[in-house]
């Protein structure tokens, strides 16, 4: 069971509570697709992926990028139980989109980098590590929990 | 594999940072000691609190390598054979670091070029610290 201080928990809610899904959701995932561009082998359906304005451009992969940050409140919003919350969407990864799970922790990182460059020196070294290494990387190991 | 287009934005970007390599290399490596404290491991023999000596300095060392590196992209091996030698043969640092540092020398430039740290900066970046870092990991066996 992760134990979460009364600080994190401060420090996790804090930082939510200035997040723009519908801004950074999209650049999230747009930023996952430029930078590792061998993600892109799970968008196929996504349309024109084929340069970085493309992505940046692309209307799905911006109401997708709502989609994975609108799943990632509910770990927020429920940090004692991450991996019960995140059963189900594990398996769906793992069955039905065949996800390899590496590729969870370049969301996570990604992520990250978006929230520092909209918070610029807020997201100081005790955010990142709460939000970033705490945080998401309980998420990634509840996601990755349903594979086999 | 880094385009011409990447090199010259990676040239740009560090020419930049080497007036503050000061400043961009001891917040990246405050970044990695308090995300990831195994890190600290390799440092038991200085002092790497925040604002000491120590950290700024090892930090401008760090940032100045890496501008040098930025200008001589196409000989990394070459240029930075002393530097391999010293981290296989005597700092012997588990491979797996240079990626942990990378990411807080990324979220460090996010940090501080806000909307400037597009997503086709960081790509290439990230491509230039990784391939820097794989030449500084090539004689580890």
């Amino acid at each position: 069971m992760v134990q979460w201080s009364d600080s994190e928990r401060k420090t996790i809610a804090s930082v939510w509570d200035k997040i723009n899904i519908d801004e950074i959701g999209p650049q999230t995932l747009a930023r996952v697709l430029v930078v590792y561009p061998w993600t892109q082998r799970y968008f196929g359906a996504f349309g024109d992926l084929s340069c970085a304005s493309a992505i940046m451009g692309n209307p799905k992969v911006s109401e997708h990028g709502k989609t994975v940050l609108k799943a990632l409140e509910k770990a927020v919003k429920n940090v004692d139980n991450i991996k019960t919350t995140y059963a189900q969407l594990s398996q769906l990864h793992c069955e039905k989109l065949n996800v390899d799970p590496d590729n969870f922790k370049l969301l996570a990182d990604c992520l990250s980098i978006v929230i520092a460059t909209n918070f610029g020196p807020a997201f100081n070294p005790a955010v990142q590590s709460t939000w970033q290494q705490k945080l998401l990387s309980v998420v990634v190991a509840a996601l990755t929990s349903r594979y086999f | 594999m880094l385009s011409s287009a990447e090199k010259e934005l990676i040239v740009e970007i560090w020419t930049k940072m080497t007036p503050v390599a000061e400043e961009i290399g001891s917040e990246a490596l405050l970044r990695m000691f308090t995300t990831f404290p195994k890190t600290k491991t390799y440092f038991s023999h200085l002092n790497i609190s925040a604002n000491s000596e120590h950290l700024r300095s090892h930090g401008k060392k760090i940032v100045e390598a890496l501008a040098e590196g930025a200008k001589n992209i196409s000989t990394l091996t070459t240029t930075l054979a002393p530097l391999s030698r010293f981290h296989a043969y005597q700092l012997r640092i588990h491979p797996t670091n240079f990626k942990l540092f990378n990411h807080c020398i990324l979220v460090t430039l996010a940090c501080r070029m806000g909307d400037d740290f597009t997503p086709v900066t960081h790509a290439a970046i990230d491509k230039f610290l990784s391939a820097f870092s794989a030449v500084l990991a090539e004689k580890f066996r």
